[in-house]
This record gives structure tokens, sequence and C-alpha cells, in this order.
């Protein structure tokens, strides 16, 4: 057990699955020479050399449909695209040929292979590079979606998507990679488990990625203001995502709030409330509640940021709209 | 041509209606568009408006007379020459201020609740109309204090299977746990007499503004008792054995902010007036959940007097942090024998003392009990200080 | 002309043809089946670009990986593909190659090296590409071969490719079957480089064949392959050849000249390829009976695909996902 930043689990994560498999490469722009321009794949190129840690030129698509074609030809490629707003490029790669190999080839092949890639805002970092676009990719069968929140989870999740034989998006948060927390590298993390991170009985809160530690600021303040004891769920997976665990906590606190980072409208949220409404219907003792973004490009200015971010006060609002 | 006005049909299960009113009469002349009439279903009034323009001929049937669907209602001329036709006519709907109306012919009026109509919708949320099958309640009964009215699960009068305990609680709940898991406890009991207590009380209350009560001479007797016998006055902490020393003694008092235990500090060594002075604020403060932190803590014993109540003996749990705890019951009157083995009439209080044998053995604390006693058997002494 | 040790042998320019025979024969049998109504959906017919087809598929080893597009038939068959499993798959049944999934655009088969055939122009090739970078990641000695048509010379991706291949001096050939026609655009009004232009400026070699000599393809093949199992990084071959159907079936090809029609036939690979086998003493009828037995061999094959059953759909959602053992979701 060992503390460590975010970006530093994520890089250990990577050390241990390159020495575990021989078939696990590391490609992406400025991975290599450069250590990644988070540093998060600092010293992989020392340790491996150039033909398993691979810089590329600026070519999304065809960096990540040559993925495809090295999972598909027995390798575990990781393929980083520095920005998840950039994965807009990758698209087809993604989209219509990752998801779709092993289906359309009826069966017959798998694609194990992992984009990873940090969104998230609150660095000013504007418009085009802050973007958090997980929601597009849940809704592409055929590819997995994972989101982890801690160090802990980041490092093991990393190693269960490499692991894993199908497409995952493995997303970060840049803002998170300074995040300290306890990594114990044998401890492991299925993808498709979600983690109830606070026990309570009042409400939920369902969350992934940075807005987790959010809904648990609120729930403290909550629970020391007003005595009201909210449970925290971290999805960690958003595609598939632990539908048991959510409607269970839903079962026993009969109000739910989805907080994300990501924009409210056609979110995450929105399929997990649905969900929600349908198969859990009669517990519900309020409606079914979103937290997000607002319908905007993520501005530039900070004080824009800040009123457009998802943060403890819109959660505590949410909370206490929930128990009217 | 002379054609006929017609009873509509404005809902699917509408066999009849009647003209509320007529906007016109004969003679006058209507563009389209305009209302002509007004009619009244089982659900709500509907305004009529023509398709065509025209010229009101003839009524034939005034308002308040039910007539069924397809009915002649009146006539009106078009205009355009003809034969006379018994044609219906094209009416176009005009909307009420709530009701969704699509086709003439495919109307179907949803009733809106302000107009009120027979059809009652429960607001309730999914949760508690579940919770009222299961108990058989009946939601029409139920008020919703929910947004909109909203029933909710805590709005039923069943209280749910499970409530939420308060902050304030869970805070008692852990103390209480605490206490009995780590003091170990043990009870002496004893009826004390206190006739000549409750004697000196009533003439210590002739002419005052600020009455001693009961408890306040219970306090006293127990601050004097911890004086008689300081080896009692002591608590078990983390670091030993602590010597207090103080004579604080501890009022258990019962609001609905929750249980407190405000401390007479010095009890032993004040007279019962000024335990009362000292009291009487402390307690409105309890009553308003003011009660400051150094009014709390601290002190070897509390009393816990039911006496209001009807209990013989109470035995209560001990604070943590503190020794003793006196459960004091209500006045009893019983008949015991005297000298001479007569019946003699007593008053008496069922008097439990829980003690911490972690601190005290029965000796100490059977000794402390008979001081405790005789404090209360000689009232008297307890107004001055010794 | 790439130097080769061992020159086409005529048991394997008999096999050739005898790929292209069968070619011919599956895309014509296609031709009539879709205008009865009998095949679902699209399909894009390689009637005229045989030679292209045999002479890469024939040329490449077992090992080595290819990519092909929507026009991927020929391709497909050319690699081995089941004839009954391809039927079955062109007609959406459960016995299909992929099992009813994918249909005309995608017969693939991974166990014998074809990568997919992709709906997505271009789209084979960063596939291929990162296929041959598995090859070097594992020093294995395969080749990755992406097939394209001149359509997808405008692609991003391949221009990307080129670039990303030639940095990392992949085994990646580049195989473009140059018909003219960019689905109903001529090429010329499509690209305004060249192939070869563009090969240039990336400092691939390229090589430009006759793609209706089925020969000169096979040559052109292997002596590329060869260069590439050496590991002097990627090369790209053009083939000059004609697509005689439309872009689909269906396509009326209203906009082509009708004069074009006779030059097709006058180019046809299989009519060049009877010539040169006859040159080499081939028989009429040995010749004949080749086409008897591929025209035999579909017949066989239709029929099958005609009475498979349809696929099951619960058994679809398998296929989403690879099972992983222990493991549910």
């Amino acid at each position: 057990m060992t503390l460590m930043a975010y970006a530093h689990a994520v890089n250990l994560s990577l050390m241990d699955a390159l020495r575990a498999d021989d078939r696990v490469i590391v490609l992406g722009e400025d991975v290599a020479e450069a250590g990644g321009s988070f540093k998060v794949t600092r010293g992989l190129l020392e340790s491996y050399g150039a033909t398993r840690v691979i810089d590329t030129p600026i070519s999304e698509a065809t960096i990540v449909s040559a993925a495809v074609g090295a999972a598909m030809s027995g390798l575990r490629p990781v393929v980083e695209i520095m920005f998840m707003d950039f994965i807009t490029l990758a698209m087809d790669a993604l989209v219509n040929q990752a998801a779709k190999a092993r289906f359309m080839f009826g069966g017959k092949t798998s694609v194990p292979m992992v984009v990873r890639t940090p969104h998230g805002g609150g660095l000013s970092a504007g418009p085009q590079h802050s973007q958090c676009l997980e929601a597009w990719f849940a809704h592409v069968p055929g590819l997995k979606v994972v989101c982890p929140s801690t160090p802990q989870d980041a490092y093991s999740l990393l190693r269960s998507a490499i692991d894993d034989p199908d497409p995952v998006i493995f997303v970060e948060h840049k803002g998170l990679y300074g995040l300290r927390g306890d990594v114990d590298s044998s401890v492991k993390v299925p993808i498709g488990h979600a983690a109830v991170v606070r026990q309570g009985r009042a409400l939920t809160l369902v969350s992934y990625g940075a807005t987790v530690a959010v809904c648990l600021s609120a729930a403290k303040q909550l629970a020391e203001k007003n005595g009201i004891d909210a449970e925290v769920i971290d999805l960690r997976t958003l595609q598939p995502w632990d539908k048991a665990t959510v409607l269970a906590s839903v079962r026993k606190t009969h109000r739910v709030a989805i907080v994300h980072e990501a924009v409210q409208a056609f979110g995450v949220g929105a399929e997990i409330a649905a969900c929600i409404a349908e198969d859990a219907f009669d517990e519900l003792d309020a409606p079914v509640m979103r937290v997000g973004a607002p319908f905007m490009p993520v501005p530039f200015s900070r004080s824009l940021e800040k009123q457009y971010a998802v943060d403890e006060t819109k959660v505590v609002a949410a909370m206490h709209r929930l128990l009217l | 041509m002379r054609k006929p006005f017609l009873m509509p049909k404005l809902g699917l299960t509408m066999t009849e209606g009647s003209i509320v009113e007529w906007k016109l009469k004969p003679g006058q002349a209507f563009n389209r568009g305009q209302i002509i009439f007004v009619v009244e279903t089982d659900k709500s009034a509907v305004d009529i408006e023509s398709e065509q323009s025209g010229v009101v001929l003839e009524i034939v049937h005034f308002p308040g007379k039910a007539v069924s669907v397809g009915g002649v209602l009146g006539y009106w001329d078009d205009e355009e020459g003809g034969a006379n036709s018994e044609s219906v006519v094209e009416f176009q709907l005009q909307k009420t201020s709530t009701v969704p109306v699509t086709a003439v012919d495919s109307v179907e009026v949803f009733p809106a609740q302000h107009q009120g109509n027979d059809i009652k919708r429960i607001v309730a949320t999914p949760f508690a109309r579940r919770l009222a099958r299961k108990f058989n309640i009946d939601l029409h009964k139920v008020s919703g204090t929910g947004p909109n009215g909203r029933i909710k699960a805590a709005d039923l009068p069943l209280g749910p299977a499970t409530t939420q305990p308060t902050a304030s609680q869970l805070i008692l709940a852990k103390r209480l746990v605490g206490a009995k898991q780590n003091i170990p406890h043990f009870y002496l009991s004893l009826e004390v007499e206190v006739s000549e207590l409750l004697a000196l009380r009533i003439q210590l209350n002739l002419d005052v503004d600020v009455r001693v009560s009961v408890n306040d001479l219970f306090v006293a007797a127990a601050g004097r008792a911890l004086l008689d016998c300081p080896q009692v006055d002591r608590v078990w902490s983390e670091d030993g054995i602590i010597r207090l020393g103080s004579t604080d003694v501890g009022i258990a008092v019962h609001s609905s902010q929750g249980l407190f235990a405000p401390i007479v500090r010095g009890a032993g060594r004040m007279t019962v007036r000024q335990i009362t002075e000292k009291t009487r604020p402390m307690l409105e403060r309890v009553r308003k959940g003011r009660l400051n932190a150094l009014e709390m803590g601290g002190g070897s014993l509390t009393i816990s007097n039911a006496g209001m109540f009807d209990v013989t003996y109470i035995t209560p749990i001990i604070n943590p942090g503190q020794a003793m705890i006196l459960g004091i019951g209500s006045v009893r009157e019983v008949f015991r024998p005297d000298a001479n083995c007569l019946p003699s009439l007593r008053r008496e209080v069922g008097v439990v003392l829980a003690c911490d044998h972690r601190i005290l053995d029965g000796v100490a604390a059977l000794n402390f009990l008979q001081h405790f006693k005789k404090r209360v058997q000689q009232p008297q002494l307890l107004t001055t200080l010794e | 002309m790439s130097d080769i040790e061992s020159p086409l042998s005529l048991i394997e320019f008999k096999e050739l043809h005898e790929t292209m025979l069968l070619i011919r024969s599956v895309e014509s049998t296609l031709v009539k089946v879709f205008a009865n109504g009998e095949v679902p959906g699209f399909i894009h017919l390689s009637i005229g670009q045989e030679a292209v087809a045999a002479g890469v598929g024939c040329a490449i080893s077992p090992g080595d990986t290819l990519a092909t597009t929507h026009r991927g038939h020929g391709h497909v068959l050319a690699m081995g593909l089941d004839l009954e499993g391809f039927f079955k798959e062109i007609y959406g049944r459960n016995g299909g190659v992929c099992r009813g999934r994918g249909g005309s655009m995608h017969v693939s088969d991974m166990s014998l090296g074809i990568i997919g055939a992709n709906g997505i122009v271009g789209a084979g090739i960063p596939i291929a590409l990162g296929s041959s970078l598995s090859f070097r990641t594992r020093g294995t000695g395969g080749v990755s071969v992406a097939l394209f048509g001149d359509g997808a010379m405008a692609e991003g991706v391949l221009h990307e490719s080129m670039n990303f291949a030639k940095l990392l001096k992949l085994p990646l050939l580049l195989v473009c079957e140059n018909n003219g026609w960019s689905e109903f655009s001529p090429t010329d009004r499509q690209f305004s480089g060249s192939l070869a232009g563009m090969s240039a400026a990336f400092n691939i070699p390229h090589e430009c064949v006759d793609g209706n000599d089925v020969e000169a393809v096979w040559h052109a093949c292997k002596g590329a392959l060869k260069e590439l199992r050496g590991g002097h990084g990627p090369r790209i071959l053009e083939c000059m050849t004609h697509r005689v159907r439309g872009h689909f079936e269906g396509d009326a090809q209203k906009y082509r000249q009708k004069t074009e029609q006779s030059l097709l036939e006058a180019a046809d690979p299989i009519i060049r390829s009877e010539y040169r086998l006859k040159e080499l003493g081939c028989t009429e009828d040995e010749l004949h009976r080749m086409k008897i037995h591929s025209e035999e061999r579909v017949a066989a094959a239709l029929l099958e695909a005609r009475r498979d059953a349809e696929p099951d759909f619960a058994q679809a959602f398998h296929d989403v996902h690879t099972p992983v053992p222990g493991g549910t979701l």
C-alpha cells in the first residue's frame, strides 16, 4: 500500500501491465519521449523501449484504428487520446470499427484495446479542452466505458481494462491527476461494479469521476447541519453500469439524484434516471433528479467556469429538493 | 340555405349536453370563427364557434335544456341560397382554458381540476401509493405536504416502518450504549421518608416569587451528602480516578429538544434557595435548547427525578463521565409500624442509586445513600450553610 | 517488374485462374439473385476486378493479414473464405461466416487472416496498419495488406497511414484497386493528385501494374511482400483495372458512357488469362472444365444458403461483448 497521486497510479498500472504481458503496447501523441502531456506515461519508454512505447504523429483517426487492427492481430494496445475532446477525430475507429468488429464478424474475433483519455474542466482549458463526452460511448453497443475517481480505482480498473477482451474507453480526469490516495496493486476492481462510498438512509447520490468527492462533501455538510444521512455511490464503470447496486440503494432510501460533471441534457444521468423510474417506480418518494452542467460549451473565463461547474452548493440544493 | 345548429359530440362518452348561453340572437349575423353558443357537458363548458359566416334564424332550445348529441339547437342561414338542408354544419371547437382539443370528431375532453368536476386525481409518490395499498390507507383522506400538495410516504397516518434517527438521537444512543457497555453498574435502593421535606417546602414557599421545588431540595440533599462523603465524589477516566470534591450535582431534564443534564456546580456548598436561584434560569434555557457548554458535563452525580409521574422505582443509566445516578420515584403514602407497633402514616419516595463499580464499592455507596437519606429526612439543615 | 526467386508456375497460374473463375461465377450469380429480390441490403460487385483479387489473395502467405472494402467479395474468396459460409452470410443466415450479423460488406474470417471487410471507405487501411504494427512488435515476419479503391485516395486516414507506416517502417502493403470511379464520380473529379504523387511525398515506393493481368499483379505483389518482410517499410501497389457493374447492384450507371462498356469487355482479366494459359499448354477442354467446376461449386453453395436457418435474435446478444470467464455483464 503506497500513497500516490492519481497520475502516478495510472503510470504504475501501465508499467505493471507492460511487465505482466508482452502483448501490451502503449501508443499516442508524445507518450514516449515526452512522457505524456500530463506526464502520465513518464518512464515507460526507458523501461520498455520504442517497440512497445510508441510516439505517433498527430493522427487520431489512424492511431485509434491502428489499435483496432493491432488488437485484432494479437496485441493489447493502450492508446492515449491527449484530451477527450480530440476523441471526435477517432469516432469511426471507435464506433464503426472497434465496437462492431466482434459483432459484425460473427463473434469470431475480439478487440482487446484500451483508449485512455482525460476529460473534464476546472482548469480554464476552454471549450475544446474540457469536455466530458463519456455518454456518447456508453451509448454504443460493443464499447465499455470506465471512469475511476480515486488513485486506487485508477490503478485497478486500468489493469482490468487492459485485461478485458473488448474495447474499453478509460476516462481519467485531468483535474484529478494530482489527487493523492492509497494504492494497493494487489487489489482487483472488476469492470461493472460500483462502490458504495458512504452509507446512508435518507437519500442516494449516484456519481462518478470528480463529482464523487463533491457528493461526499455535500453529504457531510447535510449530516452535520441537518442530521440528514445520504448514501453516495461511485459508479466507477458507466458501461456496463451496476444497476443492481443503484436499485438496492433506491429501495432503501426512496430518493435519488445522479450527479456528474458532464452536461446534464442527454447525459449518463438521463439513462440511469430512466432505468430507475422504470424499474424502481414504486420505491420513489420523490422525482428522480439529476445534477449536471448546463447546456452550454465549457466557458473559459474563470468566473464563468466556476458558475458552470457542478459544485457542493448545487448538490446540496438537489438534496434539499429531494427531501421536499 | 337554412341550416340547423346541432348539439356537437364533445367527448367519446358524451350522449347529451345543454346550452349554457347563446351568444347571439335571431337576426344577428356572425362571421367565421365567431362563438355562437356555449355548451355544457358533465365535464366542462365549451365555446362553439362557426366555420362559416351566416345569420342566426331561430333558437329552438334555450339554456338549461338537455339535448341529445346531434339534436337540433337552432337554425341559421348561410346566405348562399339553394334548398334548405338538414346537413350537419362543421363547427370548430374553441379551446377552453385547460381542455386539450384536437379534431372535432375525435375530441376527448379532459377534466380540468379547477373546473370542479367529480374526478379528483390524487397526487402521491409511487412509494406512498405502494404503502397505502399495503396498509389499506385511503389516499383521499390524506393531505400531502410535498410540492403541489403531493402525498409522500411521511404523510401517511401510519409511521413508516423505519424512521430516520436525528443527529442528536444518534449521539444520545451512542452515549447510552457506551454507558451500558463500559460502566459496570450496581444498584442500591431505599425508601426515604419525605414528609418533613414536603412540609419544609411549603414553608419556604410562603410569600416568595421564586418557589423552591422538591427537586431543588433533593439536589441540596445530594450535594450535602457528597460533602459528607468526599470519597464518592470521584469519577473514572482514561488517566485514572479523578477526585472531584466539587459537590456538583446534575439534574436530568427532559425537554422537547431531548434529554439534558445541566449541572449545579458546588451544590453541596449552597443553600437550597441558592440552588433554586441557580436552577430556574438554567431550566428556562434548557426549555429553549440554549444550554451552554459550561452548564453541562462534570460532576460525579446526577439526579433523575421521576416524581411527577406515577412510578415506584426508576433505575437510570449513569451519565458517562460520572460515577452515580440517583433515581427518585413518586411520593407514596404508606403505613409503617411505629415504635409501638402501631400503624403510622408515612410519605416515602423510592430511591435507587446506580453506581460505577470501578470507583465505588458497596460499602461506600451504602454510606453515601445513608447520608443522602439523612439529609432528606433532616431538611432544615439544607436551608443554611454549615 | 520486381525480381523474385521463383516465377509463377503453371500450377500456381491455374490456381489464380480458378480463383478468378470462382469470383466471376459468384458475382454473376449474385447479380441474378439480387435482381430476384433474394438478397437483403446492398451488394457491391467486383466483376472485372478479379485479377487484383486473385493476384493479391494468392500471393500472400498464411499468417499475413488482409483488410478489404465494401467491394471485397473477390478478395475474401481469394483468401480462401468458405464458399458456403460466404453465401449464407450474403443471405443473412445463421450459418454465414458472420452469422448473419454483417452481410456483404463485412464478410471475413479472422482465422484466414481477413481482418475485416469495411463499409467505411478507407477504414481498413489504418486497421491493416495496426495489424502490421503487431507483426513488427511480435517479430513474426508477417505482413498486412490493405486493399482500397481509388475512391479512398481522398480519405485522410490513407494519408495519415502512409505517414505513420513510413515513420515506423511497418510491413504494410497498400494495394489500390484503381477502377477510375469513386462511387458515381470519375476519380479525376474527386482527387486532384495521384497516388504516385502522394507516395513520393511520403517517400514510399510506388509501383503501378496492369490490374487486369493476373500474372503481373501476382509478381508485383510477391516482390513487394519480399521487400516488406525484409523490414524496409511500407510499399504501394496501384493496380489499374475496370469495374464492370455499378457502384452497387441496382445502380443503372447512367453516368457511364456506352463506349466504355466495349472497352471493358476487351480488358476482361479472365479472357486474358485464358489466352495466357493456352499459350502455356492448357487445352480448351481443361479450361472449360475449370469453369464448369466453379459454377457447380457456386450452385451448390447457393442451394445451401437458401435452405439455411435464420439466426437467433437472443443469440445475437452474445456477440456484443466477449464472454469473460467468471464474470457476467
